[in-house]
């Protein structure tokens, strides 16, 4: 069976050269599917990186993705369901515990990024990882989080990290590891990027899934809610 | 006076990784294992990174095509690849490392990575 490696690059006001950087990068270090994500705000975000990434010749699969970042659930709401219709994956940046609850269940958020940025605490319970999991949200570890921090920072780091990494295997939680690296110089081969929830307590295979499955599994629920009569995982509007 | 060889039940297993080098400019051997030893020992403490036995092997170290081949006790594989995935700079050049594969002889690192014998 061909498994496909994924990755995740943050494309935020990045120059086609540099798109074009990132790419050839990620063919160098095995990745099969790439999300290029930047910060949603509208639409036309979205459009800026198409129209940058439909010239680039490459073997590997570019697809796009929207971290959205709003301090209120309210218009992350909002933010989610318009950034669902355009993109392949949409990320809810972490950090904020309502906007977190409140992505954990929306079926149509994918990830929720880093849910312990700027927090003293992992930013998920048991509740919400059980939550996270009825409706298939994924947690999405940052490897640069761990690369780009110092002493007590990383300590705390790989703790929340840790935690997540309990929680998810005792809830069945989906979770996926990427660089969200915004220069080629950030980028990591996915397999080396595994190796970190390998050390932080999941075994070599399930730390593969990050990866592999979990990944692939997004891609694949992102066409189908993307559908029009999509209302909640199994559950489909009937054509009148 | 030259130590016998030890049996082989009571011999370590050893694998051995084969790293590509991404950067501008060749990477020398010293600072490249000077690099990965200190932010071993950052990472995983004195104690364990002396239970890895981790040793960067000098005559299949290739600075101009970026390749290098570290040895490492059995079981501490894992751990390596996340040293090496963390190291960014070496010697204030940015550097990408990532691994090619794990191999349980050198033989079979240099036939199936071509890693090729420096003199």
């Amino acid at each position: 069976m061909v498994t496909s490696m994924y990755d995740c690059i943050r494309v935020d006001s990045m120059d086609t050269a540099t798109i074009e950087r990132c790419v050839t990068r990620a063919e160098q270090l095995q990745v099969d599917v790439c999300f290029l994500s930047t910060t949603y705000s509208h639409k036309t975000d979205l459009d800026t990186v198409h129209s940058q990434i439909q010239d680039i010749d490459t073997n590997i699969t570019l697809k796009l993705g929207a971290i959205v970042k709003r301090d209120k659930a309210q218009p992350m709401t909002k933010a989610v369901k318009s950034a669902r219709e355009h993109a392949d994956m949409v990320m809810v940046a972490g950090g904020n515990l309502v906007v977190q609850s409140h992505a954990c269940r929306m079926p149509e958020v994918d990830v929720i990024d880093t849910p312990y940025a700027g927090r003293k605490d992992s930013g998920m319970d048991h509740v919400l990882a059980q939550t996270a999991t009825a409706n298939n949200v994924a947690i999405g570890v940052h490897f640069n989080d761990v690369q780009y921090s110092y002493g007590k920072r990383r300590l705390f780091t790989l703790t929340h990290i840790r935690t997540l990494v309990a929680l998810c295997q005792k809830y069945q939680t989906p979770y996926i590891c990427y660089s969200l690296a915004t220069s080629p110089w950030e980028m990591h081969s996915p397999r080396d990027m595994a190796a970190l929830l390998n050390i932080t307590g999941m075994s070599v295979q399930e730390a593969l899934h990050a990866v592999i499955d979990y990944p692939e599994a997004i891609t694949e629920r992102s066409e189908t809610v993307n559908l029009q009569d999509f209302v909640r995982p199994g559950i489909r509007r009937e054509s009148s | 006076m030259k130590l016998n060889l030890l049996p082989p039940t009571m011999r370590e297993k050893q694998r051995y990784i084969v790293i590509r080098i991404i950067s501008d400019a060749p990477v020398p051997y010293t600072d490249f294992t000077k690099a990965l030893q200190k932010l071993c020992t950052q990472l995983f403490g004195e104690v364990t990174t002396a239970t890895m036995k981790l040793w960067v092997i000098k005559n299949l170290y290739d600075a101009e095509n970026g390749k290098a081949v570290v040895k490492v006790q059995h079981g501490y594989v894992e751990m390596l690849r996340f040293c090496i995935s963390m190291v960014r700079h070496i010697e204030k050049q940015p550097v990408v490392l990532a691994v090619e594969g794990v191999t349980g002889t050198v033989k079979s690192a240099q036939n199936k990575y071509g890693v090729p014998q420096q003199s």
